[in-house]
Order: structure tokens, then C-alpha cells, then sequence
């Protein structure tokens, strides 16, 4: 009991200074909301791609091209990018080209090659591409021969704007 | 008389001495008011919405508008949010700093995942008169010694970016619920 003075002495200086601790914090202080609650919706991506028509590409001589039309369409949201690559096309003296096209037609095919594996330019949100395969043989490839090659068309998405 | 009739008049006439005596006690004495009243004003520390935020996209053309919960968004999209505070300082010896509360999704998906932390800048531009000036740092800003009323434009803006390299298919047809977020002024 000797030491009680002392410790109610100790725990009114605490008590005082904890009250000085807390006024010291005490301050103004605003605040807004940032009103920047809001749904943010991805949209989708796909890639049709298909013939028009069935190419035929059988029956081929020496220097007398087929071309068969690939139709791309871009289904989803945002713009997009096509690429084509042409695998198994092992027949010596067999070609097959790129060329971009304006419409499904055969006759809508032009001269500019398209470059396989390259990205072509950015296209509005849903449109079509059209682009001609067109294969040739050498004119010294043998007869009687054949290969079967696949075009692959890959697409991805750009920026909606 | 009856004795205590006698006694009673002996007590009335000595408190009658006493408060004569008291009366000695009195000395000269002078008052005067104050020369002038002591007024005592606060200052003012405060925020307020001055432009209504809005959102919009943050890169490419602007056009279609950006319309939060319609427009879909795809990889390499950003879009943001901007509001535009009025901050309002007064204070002989007033310090202020502010600080953001980033806006949070509510629940996560690829999609947020794909939006990332939203990217928040604040920027602070002194408006009209005032003797305060405004330190700003990286996203905060500072106040001091706004001795006259000084106000301050605080822009903030909120941007998402969806990750480009946003691999395969994933993450598409999803919404990300983005919350409000906090700008605070503190008296420092």
C-alpha cells in the first residue's frame, strides 16, 4: 500500500499525456467521394472464315493458276487484324499466293500480295476480308503429283477506337 | 426587560458594529471595458465537386462515346474517369495534404484482372487570389500558408487499361464493378 500514491500519480500523467496524444492528432480534414463507380463491360472476338464456293483446285497444268476466294469476317467487339499462312504445299514446282481482294468474286481479286505471317492493317468492327489463294504450277513440275495444303487465318483484336 | 430580551439587543447592536466596520473596508476601486473586443475567426479547409465526373476513352478517337455498363471493351482499350474538385484553404497557419482512396473492383474476374489496379493522377492548380500555395507531388498535393481564401482546381482522373497482351479468348463477355473512390484534404 506504500506505493499506491505513486501509482495513481503515474496513471494520472498517463492519463493526461494520452489526452494530449490524441488532442495532437486532431485536425481538419474534407474528403469527397470520387463518384467513379461505374460497370466496365469486355466485349467478345471471333473469326468466320470459310470458302466461297469449293475452290478446285485439281486438275492443274503448267502455268495455269486456280485461285479460290477465302471470306474473313470479324464477329465481336473492338477492330481487328488477319493474318494467312499457307502449310503443306510440298509439290515441287506448286505455288500458292496471297493476293488481297476487294469482294468475293474471283474477279475482285488484285495484285497486291498479301504476306504470309504478316498482320494486315487494322479493319472496322466487323467487317469482311476477302482474300485470293491462288496456285500455280512450274513448268516443270511432273505430272500425276499432289499435295494437300492448308491455309490458316488468324485474327486478333485492336483497340475498339 | 427580560434577560433574554437583553441579550438579544446586545447581539443585533454588535453584527450592527460589525457591518459598520465592514463598510471601513471599502476602498477606491476603477473599471474600465477593454479598449477594443478580441474577435477570434477560423479559417476553412473544404472540398467540393466543381465538374461532375465523366467517363470517356483514353486512347484512339473519342467517338463513339464511352458509356459505362454499354460500350464493350477489348484488349489495348483505355478508358477514364475525370472529375474536377474545388478546394477551398483559409488559415493563418494552415497546412493541408491530400490523399486518395483508389477506386476498388467489388469481386474479381478475368476481366478485372485484366483492368488491373486503376491508375490514378490528381492535379492541382491554384484558381483566383489567395496567398496559399500548392506543392504537388506524385498523385498529391500540398497547401500552405493560405493567410486569404485561396482555392484550387484538383483534377482527378481514374484510368483502366485492359491488358494488350490479353492472351486467347479470355476475359471477354465479363464486367468489372469499379467503386467509388476518396479524395481527402488533412490539416498537417
Amino acid at each position: 500500500m506504500r506505493h499506491a500514491p505513486r501509482l495513481v500519480a503515474v496513471a494520472v500523467v498517463a492519463f493526461l499525456l494520452s489526452g494530449i496524444a490524441t488532442a495532437a492528432y486532431a485536425a481538419w480534414s474534407a474528403s469527397r467521394p470520387v463518384a467513379s463507380a461505374a460497370t466496365i463491360r469486355s466485349g467478345t472476338f471471333g473469326l468466320d472464315a470459310r470458302w466461297v464456293g469449293t475452290p478446285a483446285f485439281t486438275g492443274m497444268w503448267p502455268q495455269d493458276p486456280r485461285t479460290g476466294v477465302v471470306q474473313l469476317t470479324h464477329q465481336g467487339d473492338g477492330r481487328w487484324q488477319y493474318q494467312l499462312s499457307v502449310t503443306g504445299a510440298s509439290l515441287p514446282g506448286l505455288t500458292v499466293t496471297l493476293l488481297e481482294a476487294t469482294g468475293p468474286d474471283v474477279a475482285d481479286c488484285g495484285t497486291t500480295v498479301v504476306t504470309p505471317g504478316a498482320w494486315s492493317t487494322t479493319r472496322a468492327t466487323g467487317s469482311t476480308a476477302y482474300v485470293c489463294v491462288r496456285t500455280t504450277l512450274g513448268a516443270g513440275s511432273a505430272p500425276g503429283g499432289s499435295a494437300a495444303f492448308t491455309v490458316q487465318a488468324t485474327a486478333r483484336n485492336q483497340p475498339s477506337t | 426587560m427580560r434577560k433574554t430580551t437583553k441579550g438579544a439587543v446586545a447581539v443585533g447592536a454588535g453584527v450592527a458594529l460589525l457591518l459598520g466596520g465592514a463598510g471601513t473596508l471599502a476602498y477606491w476601486s476603477d473599471s474600465k471595458p477593454l479598449s477594443s473586443g478580441t474577435t477570434i475567426s477560423s479559417g476553412k479547409l473544404s472540398i467540393a465537386t466543381k465538374t461532375p465526373g465523366s467517363w470517356a476513352w483514353a486512347n484512339g478517337t473519342t467517338t463513339p462515346a464511352f458509356v459505362p455498363g454499354t460500350s464493350k471493351v477489348v484488349p489495348g482499350d483505355a478508358v477514364r474517369y475525370t472529375e474536377v474538385f474545388t478546394v477551398t484553404a483559409l488559415g493563418s497557419r494552415l497546412n493541408a495534404q491530400s490523399s486518395f482512396a483508389v477506386p476498388t473492383y467489388s469481386g474479381s474476374n478475368a476481366l478485372t484482372t485484366a483492368l488491373g489496379t486503376p491508375a490514378v493522377q490528381l492535379t492541382a492548380v491554384k484558381t483566383g487570389a489567395g496567398t496559399g500555395t500548392i506543392t504537388t507531388g506524385t498523385n498529391t498535393f500540398s497547401i500552405s500558408s493560405p493567410t486569404t481564401e485561396t482555392t484550387f482546381d484538383v483534377t482527378v482522373t481514374v484510368t483502366l487499361t485492359f491488358d494488350s497482351a490479353t492472351a486467347g479468348l479470355s476475359a471477354q463477355d465479363l464486367s468489372a464493378v469499379l467503386q467509388n473512390g476518396a479524395v481527402t484534404i488533412t490539416q498537417v
